[in-house]
């Protein structure tokens, strides 16, 4: 499933997925294959992406049940 | 640890293998026990050589090692020389075969004691079995065009000289290229990374590519380890030198790896430099399939219907050729999603 908060959070910051990924510490392409859903990181790794975003876990990778 | 100290460090150590090396060459003298230059005229008249052969005889004074260096050259086709040199009781300790050769025996076994060097004229594939059997040497028909007649001015030098180090010298060779080899590789790995650091940066996605290219290509290699040994029990020939096919084995194996890496963005190190990595790639294809190609050229990239150890460069080339071009893929498809 897409990670569109995660997309739009970045967005917001007016970050490219390479600027994201550099202070992160990730590649570009890892970035991208988390917004697409294609990969699910870890949760240090989110906890690292919600620091650098300003944002908490539960904004960026909490799935509400529907 | 720190790039610039492993680029130093690695320097240092490869001019340090590289004077050894020259110090070992230099140190392999080799004596000279006989040596036999000979020029014949060959007739031959309805598929049969005038003369059939010749011999000469000469001493081994003492027991050891030896190698025998062979030269000659055919002005024609047509006409295939066989070696055989046999000791006192008649036994073939040596033989070989070729239309032209520029060749080093390995090393022989020889006691002290009188022996005889055997040069025959062969001119048709009925005799070239017969000269196999009575020497040992596995013959295989290759259709080689056989003159019915015909006059070959040959010139022969055949020298035997003593080890004097000089057989281990291809084994020495192939130890200090590796190590060279190895030195070089680690000075251009430290090269291509950005910043100080010499150890390569993978995130927690690369880790699990890497993860899953590795299991593919481990089991490429078994794949085709059990197929080479299911080719060697049905004695196909074209796989017979071991080392090519071992290799070849390696080869598919690495290929699988870095393609699967490449495919999903694991290969390279995030403080990795792709540029100069894929220049070096580059270069390296370049020189091994240059070489391959000489090999191919040279009739050594294939002897006897079987790839040879000389075959190895051409598959290194193509392994570096198929990288290059999964990066190329990996880069348009980037691009079409981008």
């Amino acid at each position: 499933m897409k990670n569109l908060r995660l997309k739009s959070a970045r967005a917001a910051l007016d970050m490219s997925q390479q600027e994201l990924a550099e202070k992160v510490g990730v590649s570009r392409q890892t970035i991208n294959a988390i917004e697409k859903g294609d990969y699910n990181p870890t949760i240090k790794l989110c906890l690292t992406i919600c620091r650098v975003l300003g944002k908490t876990l539960d904004e960026l990778f909490w799935e509400e049940m529907e | 640890m720190k790039k610039k100290p492993v680029i130093i460090l690695s320097t240092i150590a490869c001019l340090l293998v590289l004077a050894v090396f020259i110090v070992y060459i230099v140190m392999s003298e080799q004596k000279v026990i006989t040596r036999l230059e000979m020029a014949q005229e060959v007739i031959v008249t309805e598929g049969v050589a005038e003369p059939q052969m010749d011999s000469q005889s000469f001493i081994v004074e003492e027991d050891g090692e030896y190698v025998y260096r062979l030269v000659w050259e055919a002005p024609q086709q047509g006409l295939i020389t066989g070696i055989n040199v046999v000791d006192a009781m008649g036994e073939s300790i040596f033989a070989c075969t070729a239309e032209s050769a520029s060749i080093e025996s390995y090393g022989i076994e020889m006691q002290a004691g009188e022996y005889t060097i055997e040069t025959h004229y062969i001119t048709n594939q009925e005799a070239l079995e017969v000269f196999g059997k009575s020497t040992g040497l596995e013959i295989i028909d290759e259709g080689y065009p056989f003159a019915e007649q015909g006059e070959w001015q040959m010139e022969y030098d055949f020298v035997l000289h003593d080890d004097g180090g000089y057989s281990n010298g291809w084994q020495a060779g192939i130890v200090f290229g590796v190590i060279l080899g190895i030195l070089i590789v680690v000075i251009m790995l430290a090269a291509t990374k950005k910043g100080e650091r010499v150890k390569c940066d993978y995130d927690e996605r690369q880790e699990i590519v890497k993860g899953k290219g590795f299991q593919y290509g481990f089991f490429t290699v078994i794949i085709c380890n059990a197929i080479l040994i299911f080719l060697s029990v049905l004695k196909v020939t074209f796989l017979r030198e071991m080392e090519a096919a071992l290799f070849i084995s390696v080869v598919l194996g690495v290929a699988v790896y870095v393609s699967y890496c490449i495919w999903n963005d694991g290969y390279f190190a995030l403080n990795e430099n792709r540029k100069s990595l894929i220049i070096i790639f580059a270069t390296i294809g370049i020189l091994n399939i240059a070489i391959g190609i000489r090999n191919i050229i040279n009739g050594s990239f294939i002897r006897n219907g079987s790839l040879t150890f000389e075959s190895i460069n051409f598959f290194c080339g193509l392994l570096m050729l198929e990288i290059l071009i999964v990066i190329l893929l990996k880069k348009m498809r980037d691009g079409k999603e981008e």
